[in-house]
């Protein structure tokens, strides 16, 4: 039996369905789209807005601290804040301009795995990168000298700390990776797997 | 285009809507998830659509896409599409019991294999689904034999015009 044969018939069964009334169409352009590009964009609008509001705090606790060292600090992380709300306002741009489902399966389809990829790609970098950069600069504000004081320097208590640093940076890694591989990764994998049967 | 007008032409070719998710949804629950979260993205999409193209190919791509895209957490993504055959009854009808069995083999198909199938049966050529799919015309008749042959085979296994 071949599928010409059958043709019509199945394509009258594949339509059987309630229909759906105008009224209940309409409801539901009222409803939140649930596809995962639709989740990151949501995400990253979150994280763009918290990062901008991390900002503007320590631009506000600058204005009122006059402790050196915690101006110092506050500084850094207002720089840090600031290039993560560029990046993270940059990705929300290029989510946004994104009309994927009008695109062929194949278009739709690299260009889903690449915004995936790239957000993956980011909050592994930023969620690593930032814990040695803060520690390393609380480190080393709280050994620079204050009004021409060299605080005394502990050899062992450094090696306990860069211990601890490296210990709490590889944790964090290791759950940061698990947790994008539980969020993003099978669904990242089914997507690549179909791609790659298009392109067989 | 103003959200009337899109509603009654997606009114009017909600059938496509509903094809796809019978072929790729089980549950109804899920079939009906899917058909909101196709008319999400159309309308989020219309603005796209210049109109230089038939609405209908314009939402079988959009629907598509929704539908090959979509994975509901923790579920069997194949379906039987079963349900809406009736039962076996003493008169035996070996159309109904063909379209069946053809029906359950196309279930197991992957999910690019199914988006052909279905615009196969829809009449398009190999130039149009070549289009939606992003292959090559020779890829899409490559595809196509390939998977009459499989359905084929499989159809055999569910088809027992004997019983």
């Amino acid at each position: 039996m071949e599928l010409d044969e059958l043709k019509g018939k199945l394509n009258q069964r594949m339509a059987v369905s309630q229909q759906h009334s105008a009224g209940e169409i309409s409801a539901m352009l009222q409803q939140q789209a649930t596809s995962v590009l639709q989740k990151i964009k949501r995400s990253l609008w979150i994280e763009f807005a918290l990062s901008i509001l991390f900002t503007i705090g320590c631009c506000i606790a600058i204005a009122f601290i006059e402790e050196w060292a915690y101006l110092m600090f506050l500084t850094g992380a207002a720089i840090i804040g600031l290039i993560v709300s560029c990046i993270l306002g940059y990705l929300v741009w290029k989510t946004d301009q994104l009309k994927s489902s009008t695109l062929s399966v194949r278009k739709n389809l690299e260009e889903i795995i690449s915004i995936i990829h790239r957000y993956v790609w980011l909050y592994l970098r930023l969620g690593i990168g930032l814990i040695p950069l803060c520690f390393a600069l609380a480190l080393w504000l709280s050994y620079y000298p204050k009004d021409g004081v060299v605080k005394p320097f502990y050899k062992d208590n450094f090696v306990y700390l860069l211990i601890g640093m490296s210990i709490f940076s590889y944790l964090s890694f290791r759950f940061t990776k698990w947790y994008l591989k539980k969020l993003y990764g099978n669904y990242l994998e089914q997507l690549e797997m179909l791609l790659s049967e298009l392109k067989e | 285009m103003q959200e009337k007008e899109f509603v009654e032409l997606l009114n009017k070719h909600q059938n496509i809507v509903h094809k796809i998710c019978n072929v790729y949804m089980d549950e109804p629950a899920d079939k009906e998830d899917l058909f909101q979260e196709i008319t999400l993205q159309a309308w989020k999409a219309i603005n796209n659509f210049r109109g230089d193209a038939q609405f209908s190919t314009w939402l079988y791509r959009v629907a598509l896409n929704t539908a090959i895209t979509y994975f509901k957490k923790g579920k069997k993504q194949s379906t039987t599409l079963t349900e809406h055959f009736p039962e076996r009854t003493e008169e035996f009808n070996p159309i109904e019991e063909q379209v069946q069995a053809m029906y359950k083999a196309i279930s197991h198909l992957s999910k690019i294999d199914k988006a052909l199938v279905m615009l196969y049966l829809d009449d398009y050529s190999y130039k149009e689904m070549g289009e939606v799919l992003g292959m090559t015309v020779t890829n899409v008749g490559v595809k196509m034999n390939r998977i009459k042959t499989k359905l084929k085979e499989e159809t055999a296994k569910y088809y027992h015009p004997t019983n």
